[in-house]
């Protein structure tokens, strides 16, 4: 799931992610409690045939009605959402938000806008069921 | 009683002849003898001796035991010790011829050159059949004619009682004038011997005297041995008195000399007839020194002071007179006490006062100062009664002394508290001090001052509490100034706090308004990053996805479209940056310079060999500094080292630091195309660039940033360049020791 409310940012993902060859079902949605919902299965996200859970949360800071921080957090506190691998993907380098995300517990911390190899990356270990516990930040 | 008999025996004359019966040990004669033969021999007489009841050996055993040197005495012939050989003549005892003989003796005793001759003779001799008592009596009678005062001559004969006859002994009482008997020399009223003579020429056919002349002949005796008996009992008495005389001297003696203060006496003359033990110790004289001497004489410092005038008043008036007098020699104050003594001149008394005056004058000081001090010193007793009050009370409490001492201390404390003075004296009684008592009193106008206190026990001289000495102090002023301090202390706490206050919410609103400010540029370098990033995003887009079928004018397009977003992008990050270095506190670090600059060089591979030679020279100092502040200031000015050269030029850079006080100035000396003066002005301006963009790209920021980062962390940045061989950057910072 990608939690953008860039349209462009959404457009460079989906390039990023054809680039890497990578054919992943992505679904997008654009503010915090969008987010939320959608995780949690409410409103127009109740139909889990429609909306499955993701196994990655590909997830902007600067976001409407809840900031990224916010919603990683609600997931955090989710028991069921605990282990659910988190990638913060911001156009912010500051040092301070990387360190935020890190204390919320994403999995990584990465800077817009995604590359081939960036989403290589990140979504590798996922391929491969796994959850890559450190934090590995990259600085364009 | 051996003195006695050995003063009798000293006392005897020449001419005396006398008999010495003894019960049975011839040592029995010794205690009469020995003085009697020492004597003579003192007196350089001729002693001959006749021993017979006892061996000359032990005769001389016995002398020698009494301290008679009889060798030395036998050889110079002083004395001789014979025997009956000697001494009897051969046949009847023939009267003339004996005579004759021991007037031969005394003849030669006389031209011996000695001054007399004594005779000793143990009559033992006369035992034998050849004498009978009657010739005995006869010869000792005859003694009498020989032995007289102007013969130079004496003689004693000793009877052995107990080998002797009881008719020898009887003519030895009848025919010697004095008789040593046991201890004593007695005058023999049994003497007849003048009468035996006599008796010669008159008696009748038996030979016995006639019987009135011998009563009247024993009368006489009877008369002169009462009246000798009358004499020698007054002797004893006069002696006795002596004693007790002597005696009393030396009780008066001793008691003078028990007493402690000094005693002397003197007489008329000003002689000392008497000092006592203590005088001599206190005057530093000994008795044989003073006794006998004038008064004045021994000392004549005391002449023409009052001793001499006072003395000489007790002397002729006759009366008792008393003085303090400093005596010298000793360094001591005496009081002296002169009496008139019954006529006979001056009994002096004196005892060592000096710790007395000494002490008076310590007393006499003592009240002097408590009388002058300042503060109120009273005393009382034990029940609060008032027993002295000095000036600086009266000034106190405006009592004056008469008009409070004998009355209760209790008259000074206000009716509110009528607790404290049991309580003080009860303290007092058990010995404690107390200090420092802060409370109220009533003067004598009613009014109340304020006063600290300090009381303390007063004791006699055996160290028992008797009163109370206390000390008090007017402490109004002390505490009028104490209460202006409290207030000004409390105002200026307020003071503080408000100003604390203040300051808390200067500050509180100081950070609001810095966190909105983060928020904002925060928010705003976010909203312009998102479109820069969309148009570079699509331009890179559209170069790899539709490059191929793109001719090269569009490709170059894309290109400019790319450079452009680019450079937007890093402008909004200087200004991000150059905004928040003018916000941020900055805490100053030590920071080494060293590492920083290589962390740098590391980062950027346009720094680095082959493409740069950037070297350090030397350790570079160790600065104040805020690390990620320095650290952008470095890299532009790194980065514009390497940046700024001629084409084809390899940038050489170094770096070094010049250290003055406690500032350090890092400098960075580039070899590239320098900055001409007239620009250089302008050139940390933001957004100031010299030269056109198409040579040498860059934002202007980035020396804005420089100087910026420098100020604010207490430093100065700037550049020398002639504008044709390089540049010198150089960022001022204080040094980190």
């Amino acid at each position: 799931m990608l939690v953008e409310d860039d349209e462009n940012d959404v457009f460079f993902m989906r390039r990023a992610l054809h680039k890497a060859n990578l054919e992943i079902p992505m679904h997008v949605v654009m503010d915090g409690q969008a987010a939320v919902d959608y995780l949690q299965g409410t409103a127009e996200y109740a139909d889990r045939t429609q909306h499955p859970l993701p196994d990655l949360v590909l997830l902007d800071l600067k976001l409407p009605y809840l900031h990224g921080f916010e919603v990683l957090e609600w997931i955090r506190q989710q028991p069921l959402f605990r282990e659910l691998p988190v990638i913060v993907l911001t156009s912010s380098p500051e040092e301070r938000d990387r360190r935020q995300a890190a204390a919320l517990g994403a999995q990584a911390y990465c800077v817009k806008p995604p590359t081939r190899e960036m989403v290589l990356e990140f979504l590798t270990p996922v391929r491969e069921d796994e959850v890559s516990a450190a934090a590995s930040p990259s600085i364009r | 009683m051996k003195c006695e008999l050995k003063e009798e025996i000293l006392e005897l004359q020449a001419g005396d002849h006398l008999c010495l019966f003894y019960e049975k040990e011839p040592a029995e004669q010794m205690p009469a003898l020995v003085p009697f033969i020492q004597d003579s021999l003192t007196k350089d007489e001729q002693f001959i001796y006749i021993a017979d009841d006892q061996t000359v050996e032990e005769l001389s055993g016995r002398l020698e035991q009494s301290g008679i040197n009889v060798g030395q005495e036998s050889g110079r012939g002083r004395l001789k010790l014979w025997t009956r050989r000697e001494w009897r003549q051969p046949g009847r005892l023939d009267l003339q011829k004996k005579s004759a003989q021991v007037r031969s003796f005394i003849t030669a005793a006389g031209e011996a050159g000695f001054k007399g001759v004594r005779f000793a003779v143990e009559m033992t001799w006369t035992l034998g059949p050849d004498i009978s008592a009657r010739e005995l009596e006869a010869w000792e009678a005859t003694l009498n004619t020989i032995f007289l005062p102007e013969s130079n001559g004496r003689i004693v004969c000793q009877y052995n009682r107990s080998r002797l006859s009881p008719e020898v002994m009887l003519c030895a009482l009848h025919t010697h004038p004095l008789a040593i008997l046991g201890e004593e020399v007695c005058a023999n009223i049994f003497y007849q011997a003048p009468l035996l003579l006599n008796g010669k020429g008159r008696g009748n056919g038996n030979g016995h005297p006639d019987a009135d002349a011998r009563l009247d002949w024993m009368v006489a005796q009877l008369k002169r041995a009462s009246a000798a008996e009358k004499q020698r009992q007054e002797l004893v008495r006069h002696r006795a008195a002596l004693s007790e005389a002597e005696r009393s001297q030396k009780r008066i003696e001793q008691i003078l000399d028990s007493i402690t203060d000094g005693f002397l006496a003197l007489d008329l003359d000003w002689r000392f007839t008497l000092v006592n033990r203590a005088a001599q110790g206190l005057l530093k004289k000994s008795a044989a020194e003073v006794l006998g001497k004038n008064f004045w004489e021994v000392f004549p410092e005391a002449r023409d002071t009052a001793l001499e005038a006072e003395l000489h008043r007790a002397m002729t008036d006759q009366q008792y007179v008393g003085l303090e007098y400093f005596y010298s020699p000793s360094n001591c104050w005496f009081e002296i006490r002169a009496y008139p003594s019954a006529k006979s001149g001056v009994s002096v008394y004196f005892a060592d006062i000096t710790k007395r005056k000494s002490g008076e004058e310590a007393s006499r000081r003592l009240a002097a100062i408590v009388e002058s001090s300042e503060d109120a010193i009273m005393s009382t007793d034990l029940n609060g009664v008032v027993t002295s009050w000095n000036q600086g009370a009266e000034r106190l409490y405006g009592y004056r002394a008469d008009e409070i001492v004998g009355r209760r201390v209790t008259v000074l404390i206000p009716l509110e508290r009528p607790e404290e003075e049991p309580g003080i004296f009860d303290r007092i009684r058990r010995g404690e001090r107390i200090q420092h008592y802060e409370t109220v009193r009533r003067r004598k106008d009613g009014t109340l001052v304020e006063v600290s206190l300090a009381v303390s026990p007063l004791k006699d001289e055996k160290g028992k509490i008797i009163g109370a000495s206390k000390t008090a102090r007017d402490i109004t002023e002390r505490k009028r100034a104490e209460s202006e301090v409290r207030h000004a202390k409390e105002q200026l706490a307020r003071s503080n706090e408000e100003l604390e206050k203040r300051v808390d919410e200067r500050t509180a609103s100081l950070r609001a308004a810095i966190a909105q400010m983060e928020e904002f540029s925060y928010s705003v370098s976010h909203d312009l990053r998102a479109p820069v990033r969309a148009m570079q995003g699509y331009a890179q887009a559209v170069l790899e996805d539709y490059g191929e079928r793109i001719e090269a004018q569009g490709k170059e397009y894309l290109e400019r479209i790319l450079r452009g977003s680019s450079r937007m992008e890093r402008l909004i990050h200087d200004i991000l940056t150059y905004s928040r270095l003018a916000r941020y506190e900055i805490q100053l670090q030590p920071v080494s310079l060293d590492k920083l600059v290589q962390e740098i060089v590391h980062q950027y591979p346009e720094m680095q060999p082959p493409r740069a030679e950037i070297q350090i020279e030397g350790p570079l100092a160790k600065v104040l500094g805020h690390e990620p502040s320095l650290v952008q200031a470095l890299s532009n000015l790194l980065g514009n080292a390497v940046k700024f050269v001629p084409p084809q030029t390899i940038p050489k850079v170094r770096l070094r630091t010049e250290r003055q006080a406690d500032r350090a100035r890092l400098w960075i000396e580039d070899n590239g195309i320098g900055i001409k003066p007239e620009h250089q002005q302008r050139l940390f301006g933001l957004f100031e660039r010299i030269h056109p963009g198409k040579r040498y790209d860059g934002t202007g920021i980035g020396l804005a940033i420089v100087r910026k980062a420098a100020e604010r962390m207490g430093g100065k940045a700037g550049l020398e360049s002639d504008g044709l061989t390089g540049s010198r950057f150089w960022i001022e910072l204080a040094v980190a020791e």
